[in-house]
């Protein structure tokens, strides 16, 4: 068995009155690629979100329980957000390239913490660049605009991005929805790539690609974790009606 | 109001209970041309042969049609694969029950010959199974279904014993050997009719536990344990 790298205990989650998550409980592995899925509004994007507390961004929020990763509780006081996103990166539905060049939007990250040798960053660019599958293509044209590159391209551009600063985790809000299926393609061998090296959690609304690209498939209705489980399982013989009824498309 | 993909399945689900019908049918027929020697009824039973194969043809694109436009999961997924298999298999008890009226002009005649081997009492089972086949399938009832395979094995056995029996008369007596040699082509068919029968309650089974019982002889599920240990072992390097 692989190590668990998250583990959410308790796990509720409030905008002002509205409870959007209702006492989850999750082991996630190391190394492994877990997927979230369910209707749009169950929560699953939010319960992302706060693995990384990307939520405090918001006003009016609470949370109650507590979302360990590697053993520390990353909603203790003491705990720097900046650190902690450093270590858990994410990655979004649209890509977002800074209006910089492709190098400049790689070094950007580490130049931030400090690293400032050409050399190394050099280094740290072009692995980057190869760990994201764009080293190739962008290895010509690193002083031009990353926004000059196409759609598919700037979304393994902000993976570069993310993978410069040596995150351990890396969340997916559904990285491929505005690609074309060559361009996601891409993006999901390189999530079965990346997985070698990174713990990935990823948020889909196709089902298609939860079944292909993740090891654990976690369905969220109504705020909740209805079921988790081995991909294979949940897309074979899922133990709750509920869940095989929205992975068939019966509702949601 | 039903999905394009539930309609679907809902057409697929009709077309296997159709083909079990007009299957059924046919071995009923076929069961009463050996009996009884109703030789017209072999017409029907080439009618209705005809009519399997085209379901038979219908079911391999409906589910193919299905796979390539629904990308179908879990219970329906399992549904679908089974559907195929049933298909192909009822195809052959149909072909089956054609052979045993090409072979039961000669038998039908000797109605005491059918007495002694038992054979209408083991027509008579073998019709009671696919009436519970039927109801397995379209009940999902997998328990019937076990059922159904235990019985279809002690058929086997009975057929076996059948055999034996007429193999042993032949070399007694070298005047039974044309009548024989039909009997014998007879229990044949009958034995490979209700392994078909047994094939397709393993699929019921299939579609209704997400379990695959067939090959037992060869430790399926032994095999499975093995490789998900071996999975593991593999998570862990």
């Amino acid at each position: 068995m692989k190590d668990s790298k998250v583990n959410v205990k308790n796990l509720s989650f409030f905008y002002g009155s509205n409870q959007a998550l209702k006492d989850i409980n999750m082991v996630i592995l190391e190394k492994q690629v877990t997927a979230f899925i369910g209707p749009s509004g169950c929560g699953k994007s939010t319960f992302l979100r706060t693995l990384n507390r990307m939520n405090d961004l918001i006003d009016n929020i609470r949370v109650e329980g507590e979302v360990l990763i590697d053993d520390v509780n990353i909603y203790d006081k003491n705990i720097d957000v900046v650190n902690l996103r450093k270590k858990v990166g994410m990655i979004f539905q649209k890509s977002n390239p800074f209006a910089k060049s492709i190098y400049d939007n790689i070094a950007y990250g580490p130049r931030i913490n400090g690293v400032n040798n050409k050399k190394k960053l050099d280094e740290i660019v072009e692995t980057s660049l190869k760990q994201a599958a764009i080293w190739e293509e962008a290895k010509d044209r690193l002083h031009m605009s990353a926004l000059s590159l196409s759609g598919g391209q700037q979304q393994r551009i902000c993976i570069a991005r993310t993978l410069a600063v040596n995150p351990e985790i890396i969340l997916m809000d559904e990285p491929a929805s505005a690609l074309d299926p060559l361009s996601t393609a891409k993006i999901e061998e390189l999530i079965h790539e990346l997985k070698k090296i990174y713990t990935i959690i990823i948020v889909t609304h196709n089902m298609q690609q939860a079944a292909r690209t993740s090891d654990f498939t976690a369905f969220f209705y109504l705020g909740e974790l209805v079921e988790m489980d081995k991909t294979k399982t949940i897309f074979t013989n899922p133990g709750k009606k509920q869940t095989e009824d929205y992975i068939s498309g019966r509702f949601g | 109001m039903q999905t394009y993909f539930e309609s679907e399945l809902t057409k697929l689900r009709k077309r296997i209970a159709k083909m079990l019908n007009l299957t059924t049918g046919q071995i009923d027929k076929s069961f009463q041309v050996l009996l009884n020697g109703d030789m017209e009824m072999i017409s029907q039973i080439k009618s209705d042969e005809n009519k399997v194969d085209k379901l038979d043809i219908k079911i391999d694109k409906l589910c193919q049609r299905i796979f390539a436009l629904a990308q179908p999961v879990a219970g329906d997924l399992r549904f679908i694969m089974a559907s195929l298999r049933i298909g192909t298999e009822m195809e052959r008890i149909s072909d089956m029950a054609y052979e045993i009226t090409q072979r039961s002009e000669s038998v039908s005649q000797y109605p005491e010959i059918l007495s002694r081997y038992e054979m209408p009492g083991l027509l008579d089972q073998i019709r009671k199974l696919f009436t519970q086949l039927n109801e397995a399938f379209s009940n999902n009832n997998s328990m019937l279904a076990y059922e159904i395979i235990g019985r279809c094995k002690e058929r086997e056995e009975d057929c076996k014993t059948i055999f034996r029996d007429i193999v042993t008369q032949m070399t007694k007596k070298s005047n039974v050997i044309v009548i024989a040699t039909d009997l014998i082509l007879i229990i044949r068919n009958l034995e490979r009719i209700i392994g078909h029968m047994e094939n397709i309650a393993e699929s019921v089974i299939f579609i209704a536990d997400a379990k695959i019982v067939r090959h037992p002889r060869l430790g399926a599920g032994k095999e499975q344990a093995n490789q998900e240990a071996a999975e593991e072992v593999k998570d862990k390097e």
